[in-house]
């Protein structure tokens, strides 16, 4: 595991944003956050209380509403990019 | 099995294989039809010939229906068996191709005023062919709106939010008024594309206006479908999937246009006009034609090689954001 930037905030709702602009370019904003906050619903989790740990999670729970949208390819490279630039961890 | 990524720190994830240039696919396809556009304007105030400019036309759609087909298919390899785009880009793939096969048709030999009147057996064979074609091209646009019935189902099946403005009522009004107009008026467009085949088979022209109503249930059921759709992608909020389905909207919306525009002007402006002698104003009107046309059908075919190209960017690029450009852009955004 690497960590992620140390110079950044880390609170819940920056983890957020920035999986949110991860995902923008090809889905755009406005459904990457309703697929964020689904992803977030479905674990059980709160948006106030997301952290880095939560991330890998997140990104197994967001991967199938991605694949409908820009298939199964681009989705796995998003949801690794999810965990590796948002979660701070190393895909294998 | 998944493909395995290069992580560093400073760019990120790069994608395991390289991706085409998109940018250079669009600007080329672009200049294709503004080239050729250009040439078709040249063409007519120096040589004023019609057909050539319209068998140009057929040729750079042709091009361009191809190319989208292709990349279509390509989009549709990118989706596992069961999903709803994947079925949706194999429905899209070959209907550019089905409008020019159309097209193709009305500058066979015999079909138009100006050639040698076909024989009776031969007009019946092209007369069939081309009442074929509309048809086909009927079912492409119900194959349209059924596709776009999909690509709704996917935004609702996220639960993204539906906000229909008064202004989607009133495009949805505009665009059946369109497609009306288009039916109402495309026997004639038809008559004027097939002058030189309607004396020799007056019988079967009858059966064009049948077709033509057929197609009107289908482009209405694509404008209805096509706003809400158009209003999803809009509020999705940018992204290269909504400029796929925007584009691919604008490709039936173009064409749409294209068929009311060349019914109109066949009842209005050629129609009473075709033993008059060409006239300044006349060739004014000739060249306003021209350029509709163009943008009706030439455009067309070029917003659906548009759409696939930004569906296979989506589906086929790396991530190419940095945790340092996606750290500044989330801050940005919280301040």
């Amino acid at each position: 595991m690497i960590a992620s930037s140390e110079a950044v905030p880390k609170n819940s709702q920056f983890l957020i944003q920035k999986s949110i602009f991860l995902l923008a370019s090809s889905v755009g904003k406005a459904v990457a956050e309703t697929i964020i906050h689904q992803g977030i619903q479905q674990m059980g989790a709160s948006p106030t209380t997301l952290t880095e740990a939560d991330i890998p999670g997140l990104s197994i729970k967001v991967k199938p509403a991605l694949e409908k949208f820009v298939g199964e390819e681009k989705a796995e490279r998003l949801t690794s990019a999810l965990r590796v630039l948002v979660g701070g961890m190393v895909s294998k | 099995m998944n493909p395995t990524y290069e992580i560093s720190s400073t760019s990120g994830i790069q994608a395991p294989r390289k991706t085409p240039n998109y940018k250079t696919w669009r600007a080329a396809g672009i200049g294709a039809a503004g080239l050729t556009l250009a040439f078709c304007v040249f063409r007519y105030l120096t040589i004023r010939n019609g057909r050539i400019t319209f068998n140009l036309c057929v040729i750079v759609c042709s091009l361009l229906a191809i190319s989208a087909m292709v990349i279509a298919l390509s989009n549709a390899k990118h989706f596992g068996r069961g999903n709803v785009l994947r079925t949706a880009w194999l429905l899209i793939a070959p209907m550019g191709i089905v409008d020019c096969l159309l097209l193709a048709c009305y500058t066979l030999p015999g079909v138009s005023a100006g050639g040698v009147r076909p024989e009776r057996e031969t007009a019946v064979r092209l007369a069939g062919l081309i009442l074929a074609g509309t048809t086909l091209s009927g079912i492409a646009r119900l194959v349209l709106a059924y596709v776009l019935w999909k690509m709704i189902g996917v935004y609702r099946g996220i639960a993204f939010k539906l906000r229909l403005h008064t202004s989607d009522y009133v495009m949805i009004v505009v665009l059946i008024a369109i497609a009306t107009i288009s039916v109402l008026y495309a026997s004639n467009g038809i008559s004027n594309n097939l002058r030189g085949l309607a004396p020799v088979v007056p019988d079967m022209m009858g059966w064009f206006p049948v077709v033509d109503w057929f197609r009107l249930l289908a482009l209405s059921c694509c404008a209805v479908l096509g706003v809400i759709a158009w209003r999803y992608a809009t509020d999705s909020g940018g992204g290269l999937v909504a400029k796929a389905w925007r584009s691919v909207l604008m490709y039936a919306a173009l064409y749409l246009g294209y068929l009311a525009y060349s019914g109109l002007t066949a009842h209005f402006v050629i129609r009473p006009n075709l033993q008059a002698q060409p006239t300044s104003f006349s060739r004014f009107l000739g060249l306003i034609f021209l350029l509709v046309m163009f943008i009706g059908l030439v455009g067309s075919e070029l917003m659906l090689f548009l759409g696939t190209t930004y569906q296979n960017e989506a589906s086929n690029s790396a991530v190419e954001l940095d945790a340092e450009t996606l750290n500044a852009l989330a801050a940005a955004d919280q301040a």
